[in-house]
């Protein structure tokens, strides 16, 4: 104990005389790991800690299998005759999202988005206690029942000023009037992956009455996200195989209804699209980590063999090797362990930053996302396993002594021999082709991440403004008016001298919104055909967003008294019309009508990790129009229309809110992650990677030719030229370089192959840095080589001689 | 031999010695076929021109490098196939040593460097201290204790390498050249000072070029191209 005392107060005073050294090596590790710690903590957070609702493993969102396995949601027949044949649940809950439009005194009317329940929605997520008031129950669920409300706490504090008296009185919505019998919990929230945060439950029994009844016996509208409950000790399996038989007792009932039923944890599916970029990162930024302990450790091996001296010294003074590897690991230990909080206070500012792009399904359930103890206490035992495995190398090399000559000269003057100059070698290029391999790796990672979300799109979100307009009110019913009025709407936007061209939809790309079965005329094909989105569009929706007409015509104003017509994509026509959709006859699933196929599109693609082209059908909006649907505006000014679109939308219905107006671009998520911060981030740690293996190799070769400082001025003395010297000691250098290089090149090819196998999507090769990283660490080497060799050779051999 | 004092008993020997180095291609043969006993409490000088094995053999002797070939006794133990580990105990626990260039260590403070063999001897904290003190009062630098290497004299620097070498009380005593970065003055105050420790019973191995501090010893080994070419005891001066 007491020489590991004095172990560690002789590193902490070498530290203090060398502090420059130590301070920069302090903060490359505390700016990587705090990174690496962020990020971990962010994947703890959101991916290995449970949903924060109780007994959330029990929780599951099922999903409809039709044909090809294919997600659907649950239509409500169907929800109900699971809810009456399940022994295996204790609860279900189907839910829909919708935009209501919220009346408040002296204001227009604003966008809410909120769900319609069926069943015991809070129950279900195990939320048993409101804020104020009372939640809803199944028994709200009633039709005729009376029309009740629960808001958030948010809303409740944002719209009505957190008022107390607010509960037993009414508000309004879409036009009618609600009780609201509740408020939330202040830490509930909710929004189903891939929508956007509800803010108030109505019962869907006492919604929209039309639209209750209607949907109450239409098996074939696939509308319902449904979340079950399973009871306490029955597995996912068990209620899985309970729900396949209940959807195949329903398919024997409605053999046109043919479903299978698959059980997804809560928790998984609101991970499923940031978990690949959240471990990508970290993998990235860890790859970071490794290269800078990677880097510390030529830098202590420079800083060791300076004090080989000192080394050889204690060890005739008694030290074993063993005591003199356990002082040397001490030092880098410790040196790992200062650089812990540091990377704390670097980890607790990045974890906002990474969470802000990398979590946006998650942000809906109300993760929270913070630094647990523990993981700063993982992040201090990575720190010192890092220190003992990159600080082991340089500490047995350096105490790899040969005692007496050491001691006789001093240190650094004694030149190596051969056997030892070997040694160093090795040392070097291993240290090299880790350094190589490592950054290959990140960069291929990287450049995998970049080219995902990079990937074209198949249409041009930029300057592309879309505003969320709710038409909801009663007399938009009728869908003759409320597609006069969304086509008055798009002639005031048209109207403007900054706006090129604007449509409308039902809703935006690149989310999937609405998947539909077809059939194709003459066909009768089984399993069924299916738009995996259909969209309800306005003429010139294909101009706006740049997406090319393949062949045959646009739709026109003309189609809205017309006959049925369809345009389908590229990928539809292929894969289902075998090459000429043109002038074929489709009926959808939810239509009694046929439509003939008048136009051909290009494909759209889902962006981000598993990417895919999406098979889509497009209608004529004015053919099939919503009441809820998205106006979007192609212009040169974008924050004028994003400011203005309320005022326009006012100036054709002052009781018609727009939701929400924002930029296409920001909001295709993978998309704008691609374009902007995650992108910038990604080129960020790319080049750290590469600065960081240079600065290393850099390192290496200059310690490599400083070691041969005296040979040079012995080369000198005996009459070589300058210019023969340095070239023979560049040579050699990077003769070393060069095979660390190829050994690192190597195995990073493997490990891309490697990966590539395993990892869908990831790229087994990159010419860019392939090509650019073996390149830039040799030029890096050579200049190592030749400066301090040309330093050397510059001045007599006598002082060079000399040196100590 | 000795003349004064009748020897107690056989401290080392070598037997049949041979060192070679290897470089590159080249092969140096540094000590060849070495026959050597030291009793305890004698005080032997080492003397040769340069290249001649000097070093080699005091490296030998005090166990910092094994012979190629031959055998080694210290203190009745065969000693030249020893592990590192073991190597290293006898070199704390037996041997003291004293470099030309003194080497001390520069981050240390005289009173820990003369600490440094007996904190890697495991010994406490209060026995430490006691043998430090006592050490550094007996080569009269007992009032530098928390002074840099840098703030003292050569002279100065050696005392403390003298008093490091036998704070632990070692069975030997072995100076490479102890004089040799010193001035003529310094230099005979510590070889003043090795003449008092040998009064006191240290033994003691020395290799040094000069003649006069040579003399002082009591026998004398001359080594010439690696090997012993004379052994002779003499008188004190």
């Amino acid at each position: 104990m007491a020489q590991l005392w004095a172990d560690l107060r002789f590193a902490l005073r070498s530290m203090g005389r060398r502090w420059k050294f130590f301070a920069l090596s302090i903060a490359m590790l505390a700016v990587s790991l705090g990174a690496t710690t962020a990020m971990f903590g962010l994947a703890r957070s959101l991916l290995l800690s449970p949903l924060p609702l109780p007994a959330s493993e029990q929780l599951s969102v099922l999903w409809t299998l039709r044909a090809e396995e294919q997600r659907f949601k649950a239509s409500l027949p169907d929800f109900y005759d699971y809810r009456a044949r399940t022994r295996t649940l204790s609860h279900l809950a189907g839910v829909r999202s919708w935009l209501f439009a919220l009346s408040l005194p002296d204001r227009p009317a604003v966008g809410v988005s909120g769900d319609h329940v069926v069943g015991d929605f809070f129950g279900t997520l195990g939320v048993t206690r409101a804020l104020h008031g009372r939640l809803l129950t199944k028994e709200d669920d009633t039709p005729g029942g009376p029309r009740v409300v629960v808001l958030s706490e948010s809303l409740w504090r944002d719209a009505f000023g957190a008022d107390p008296n607010l509960v037993g009185g009414t508000i309004q919505l879409d036009g009618t009037p609600y009780t609201v019998v509740g408020v939330t919990p202040e830490d509930f929230a909710f929004g189903f992956p891939g929508q956007i945060r509800s803010s108030l439950w109505v019962p869907l029994s006492v919604g929209p009455l039309e639209y209750a009844a209607e949907i109450r016996e239409a098996r074939d509208r696939h509308e319902f996200n449904v979340i079950v409950r399973r009871k306490p000790g029955i597995t996912e399996a068990r209620a899985q195989a309970e729900l396949a038989a209940s959807a195949a007792g329903i398919t024997a009932e409605h053999p046109t209804h043919r479903i299978g039923v698959r059980l997804e944890n809560l928790h998984t599916e609101a991970v499923r699209t940031s978990r690949e970029l959240i471990w990508g990162l970290f993998a990235a930024v860890g790859l970071v980590f490794l290269l800078v302990c990677s880097n510390l450790a030529s830098l202590l091996m420079s800083h060791n063999h300076a004090r080989r001296g000192e080394l050889s010294l204690r060890s005739a003074l008694g030290a074993s090797r063993l005591t003199l590897v356990r002082q040397l690991l001490t030092e880098a230990v410790l040196l790992y362990a200062l650089s812990v909080p540091l990377a704390a206070l670097v980890a607790h500012n990045l974890l906002g930053l990474f969470y802000q792009f990398t979590a946006t399904d998650l942000a809906l359930l109300g993760i929270p996302v913070k630094l647990e103890l523990s993981t700063l206490a993982g992040s201090l035992l990575v720190s010192l396993l890092a220190g003992l495995s990159f600080g082991a190398p340089p500490a047995l090399s350096a105490t790899r002594l040969e005692l007496a000559p050491m001691l006789k000269e001093s240190a650094a003057a004694a030149s190596p021999g051969a056997s030892q100059r070997r040694m160093r070698s090795a040392l070097a290029m291993a240290q090299i082709a880790i350094a190589q391999a490592l950054v290959l790796c990140t960069g291929l990672s990287i450049e995998t991440l970049v080219r995902q979300l990079e990937a074209p799109l198949g249409f041009e979100p930029k300057n592309v403004v879309v505003g969320a307009v709710l038409a909801s009110k009663n007399e938009y019913l009728d869908p003759v008016r409320v597609s006069t009025f969304y086509d008055r709407v798009i002639e005031k936007f048209l109207a403007l001298p900054y706006v090129e061209a604007a449509a409308i939809n039902n809703s935006a790309p690149p989310h999937d919104f609405e998947s539909i079965y077809f059939e194709i005329e003459g066909q009768g094909s089984e399993p069924k055909p299916m738009f995996e989105q259909h969209d309800r569009i306005s003429p010139g929706y294909f101009g706006t967003l740049a997406i090319p007409l393949l062949s045959g015509r646009d739709f026109s104003v003309a189609d809205a008294g017309g006959p049925p017509v369809l345009i389908v994509s590229k990928s539809a026509e292929d894969r289902y019309f075998g090459g000429h959709a043109l002038g074929s006859r489709v009926r959808l699933d939810n239509e009694k009508v046929t439509r003939e196929v008048v136009g051909v599109v290009g494909d759209i693609h889902r962006p981000g990790l598993g990417r895919s082209t999406r098979i889509e059908g497009y209608l004529p909006y004015a053919q099939s129009p919503f009441q809820s649907m998205r106006v979007l505006v192609k212009t040169s000014e974008p924050e004028r229309v994003r400011f203005e679109f309320q005022k326009l939308v006012s100036s054709v219905d002052p009781e018609v809110p727009v939701v929400e107006a924002w930029p296409l671009e920001a909001g295709v998520t993978w998309y704008a992650i691609g374009r902007s911060l995650a992108t910038y981030l990604l080129a960020v740690f790319s080049i750290t990677a590469l600065f960081l293996a240079t600065l290393g190799t850099y390192g290496l070769a200059s310690h490599l030719t400083q070691q041969r400082t005296r040979e040079i001025g012995i080369r000198m003395a005996l009459g070589s030229p300058p210019l023969s010297v340095c070239w023979l000691i560049v040579r050699s250098g990077l003769s070393t370089v060069a095979i660390g290089v190829a050994i690192g090149w190597v195995l990073a090819l493997a490990a891309g192959q490697a990966l590539s196998r395993f990892v869908p999507d990831a790229l087994a090769f990159d010419t860019f840095w392939f090509a650019t990283a073996p390149l830039v660490l040799l030029v890096s080497a050579a200049l190592a080589c030749f400066f301090p060799a040309w330093n050397a050779v510059r001045i007599s051999p006598a002082a060079t001689l000399r040196r100590p | 031999m000795d003349g004064e004092s009748e020897p107690e008993a056989e401290l080392l020997r070598l037997s049949g010695i041979r060192k070679v180095f290897w470089s590159d291609d080249l092969e140096t043969h540094a000590l060849s076929d070495v026959h050597l006993e030291i009793a305890r409490g004698e005080y032997v000088a080492i003397e040769g021109p340069s290249g001649s094995g000097k070093t080699t053999l005091l490296s030998i002797l005090g166990l910092l490098e094994p012979p190629t070939s031959g055998e080694h006794w210290f203190q009745g133990r065969p000693v030249q196939h020893l592990s590192a580990r073991e190597r290293a105990r006898i070199r704390n626990r037996e041997i003291g040593f004293i470099f030309q260039n003194f080497n001390l260590i520069g981050d240390l403070t005289v009173y820990e460097n003369a600490e440094l063999p007996l904190l890697y001897r495991g010994l406490s904290s209060g026995e430490r201290r006691e043998r430090v003190l006592s050490a550094l009062e007996r080569v009269q630098m007992a009032h530098t204790v928390s002074h840099l290497p840098s703030q003292l004299s050569g002279g100065q620097q050696q005392r403390v390498a003298v008093a490091r070498a036998v704070a632990g009380a070692p069975a030997v005593l072995l100076a490479d050249e102890p004089t040799g970065s010193l001035d003529s003055k310094s230099g005979d105050g510590v070889m003043d000072l090795l003449d008092e420790l040998h009064a006191a019973g240290t033994t003691i191995c020395i290799v040094t070029h000069n003649h006069d501090y040579a003399r002082r010893a009591r026998r004398a080994i001359h080594l010439f191209d690696g090997r012993v070419v004379d052994d002779q005891a003499h008188s004190a001066v």
